[in-house]
């Protein structure tokens, strides 16, 4: 195996305050390889979002990383410094956020926003960095890309303003490039062609992108590797391949049924029964439990491992433990 | 632009006309009569009727009021009943030491209610966030004539360090510069006075401005593009945070030729304030209407400039 680009280990994420400590992001290890896409996909609230941010270094609030290592090229940027890790944050690494509207600054020139990173990463000067971004802006489909440097952020709508930010993004040509819900805020037509834009980026470029969505759609059309994540917690890792004809855990069972399907004729679209608990009132035993289909008496009081169950393909869930006949079935 | 201000130019005049029925309105109806108090009991019955003719006090009120309204119009704002002069005069004598009063201390409260704004929001909830909360609680409570007593006691009283009664030194023959410093080493102590409530007030608003943006996704983007904590700041946040100021400016800018009723008259400061204060009660009345006039006008100016200098700042905002 050749050496990974990223390496997650054991990462447990917290927001702390002087009453209680919630975690939101729990044990959590995967990895990525060069040029590789991985889609980290999950309901709403799961901690995709504080994954990346954690990645980044940018929690908001008291949200801080209180274990585990997050490998990059080999160094583990929890025990950098701010300047160290000021020098690869939108230099080696660069995201793109879930809220394109917002993540703009309104009082800033396109041109402005879009040079920062350039001149300060790549030692540019003004020139230099400005005939850059006019060139990454024409690459994500600006015609008038030279126009548009002396414009505000208020002046483009909001799939623009995404290209902007994908634009900004890949500037510096970043090893990864994490996107988390690129697309979600934006229209359907929109969305195609942000997503088609970030692969021909990634031929490119050879970038690594972990694409964080919730979208199946989306991996399927995207991604190598695909991380689920349920409650905090890697449910499953495996193949794009393996996750929609193999896939194993009976959450992401129950997101691939919960896609809407032409071809079967059905009359209800399917969803998971229940909601997603808050990171405060997580079961004890296996966090799907209480959604599950499959639930055994079990599953309510012991919390499953990852069982690997093919090449790269894990599982957290009692049904592929190795030992599986010693549970009883409700 | 042109076209907007002029716009808005015009839609100030209904209010000051509005504003002037009002106020005169009101003058009549208030108690007292301007010229009682100012006579001998015993005065002439002639001479008081010839007095209530020369201030056009005979008229009905209707008439005495366009009468008021053609003279003002044309930069005429009558006579004072108290000291027999015009009131432009003795106005214009005033206007530029409450200016300058008002300036001095407007530069005060930015110098100061910002950097202590930003020095909070950077460390929210620290000793020294929670230590300038509590000052500006108690400088926004204190009522500016004990402000102004105490700076006196401590910086007049004590210490000596500065004048704190008028607005230059009597008959000192300064020119020039050394005027200049005169002035200034004066309107020092009433300066602060007033200030002390603004920053107060401002510091804590342009904590929460800061803090609002730097929160903002914004914020975050700037960040992750690996920028200093400081660069972040200067470019990204204050930018953002500082625009709403502008209003409050626009207020400041608005309230400058008002004067400081309570602080100028504490420290025997020659102003428009203080001359308000007078005149109300002595009834002075065309000198009230022209000091209301001149203020309300100057607070709808102030506002327009701040929605001028909005769409200077704020790129968002466009007038046509
Ligand atoms: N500032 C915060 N303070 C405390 N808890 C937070 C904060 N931000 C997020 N959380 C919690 O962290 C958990 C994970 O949130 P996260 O944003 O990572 O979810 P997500 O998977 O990205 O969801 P979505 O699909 O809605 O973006 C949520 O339960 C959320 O309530
Ligand atoms: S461990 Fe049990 S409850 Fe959890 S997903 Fe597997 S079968 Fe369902
Ligand atoms: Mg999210």
């Amino acid at each position: 195996m050749s050496q990974a680009l990223l390496q997650i280990e054991n990462l447990k994420t917290v927001f702390e305050n002087t009453k209680s400590a919630v975690t939101v992001v729990d044990d959590i290890s995967f990895s990525m390889n060069k040029g590789e896409t991985l889609a980290l996909v999950g309901e709403s609230g799961c901690g995709k979002s504080m994954t990346s941010l954690s990645i980044m270094g940018l929690l908001p609030g008291t949200g801080k990383v209180a274990q585990g290592k997050i490998m990059f090229e080999g160094n583990d940027l929890t025990k950098k410094s701010v300047e160290d890790i000021s020098k690869i944050r939108g230099n080696k690494i660069a995201m793109i956020f879930q809220e394109p509207m917002t993540s703009l600054n309104p009082v800033l020139k396109i041109g402005d926003q879009m040079t920062e990173g350039l001149i300060l990463h790549h030692k540019l000067s003004k020139k230099e960095a400005e005939a850059r971004a006019i060139e990454r802006l024409k690459l994500v489909g600006f015609a008038r890309a030279k126009d548009m440097m002396n414009e505000y952020p208020h002046q483009l709508s909001g799939g623009m303003r995404q290209r902007v930010m994908i634009a900004m993004a890949m500037s510096t040509d970043p090893q990864l490039l994490i996107a988390d819900e690129p697309t979600t805020a934006l229209d359907v037509t929109i969305q195609a062609q942000v997503l088609e834009l970030m692969r021909d980026v990634k031929a490119e470029f050879e970038t690594s992108i972990l694409l964080i969505t919730h979208d199946l759609g989306v991996v399927a059309e995207m991604a190598d590797r695909v991380v689920v994540m349920y409650a905090g917690k890697v449910v499953e890792e495996a193949s794009v391949f393996d996750v929609f004809e193999k896939s194993s855990h009976p959450y992401t069972e129950g997101l691939l049924k919960s896609v809407p399907n032409l071809e079967a004729d059905q009359t209800r679209l399917y969803s998971i029964r229940g909601n997603v608990p808050t990171p405060d009132e997580f079961p004890i035993g296996c966090r799907f439990a209480p959604r599950c289909d499959k639930a055994m008496d079990h599953c309510f009081d012991h919390a499953p491992d990852l069982y690997r169950v093919g090449d790269r393909h894990q599982v957290r869930c009692f049904l592929y433990h190795p030992e599986k006949g010693t549970f009883s079935h409700e | 632009m042109v076209k907007y201000i002029t716009r808005r130019l015009l839609g100030t005049i209904p209010m000051i006309v509005l504003i002037s029925i009002i106020l005169f309105t009101l003058l009549q109806l208030a108690p007292g009569d301007p010229l009682a108090g100012k006579l001998d009991q015993h005065a002439d019955a002639n001479y008081i009727a010839k007095l209530k003719e020369d201030f056009g006090l005979d008229k009905p009120p209707v008439e005495q009021f366009f009468f008021w309204a053609k003279n003002f119009v044309q930069g005429n704002f009558g006579v004072s009943f108290d000291k027999k002069v015009l009131v432009q005069d003795l106005l214009s004598e005033r206007i530029g030491k409450t200016v300058f009063l008002g300036i001095v201390s407007l530069i005060f409260t930015y110098m100061i209610a910002i950097p202590l704004g930003i020095l909070s929001a950077n460390k929210p909830y620290s000793k020294l966030d929670y230590t300038l909360t509590s000052a500006s609680f108690i400088g926004f409570s204190m009522p500016s004539f004990f402000a102004g007593l105490l700076l006196i006691y401590l910086f007049g009283f004590q210490l000596g360090w500065f004048p704190y009664s008028g607005s230059e030194t009597e008959a000192s023959g300064y020119e020039g510069l050394e005027y200049l410093m005169d002035r200034l080493h004066h309107v020092i102590l009433p300066a602060m006075t007033l200030a002390i409530i603004n920053i107060a007030q401002y510091n804590r608003y342009v904590r929460a401005s800061v803090l609002d943006a730097k929160a903002q996704d914004y914020t975050r983007t700037a960040r992750s593009k690996g920028l200093s904590e400081s660069k972040v700041l200067r470019k990204h946040v204050l930018r953002n945070a500082l625009i709403p100021l502008v209003t409050l400016f626009g207020i400041d800018l608005g309230l400058l030729l008002s004067g400081a009723i309570i602080t100028e008259t504490i420290f025997g400061f020659p102003g428009v304030g203080q001359l308000y204060i007078q005149s109300i009660t002595t009834r002075d009345y065309p000198v009230v209407m022209a000091i209301t006039m001149m203020t309300s006008m100057a607070v709808l100016i102030g506002n327009l400039i701040a929605d001028i200098l909005y769409a200077f700042v704020d790129p968002r905002i466009k007038y046509d």
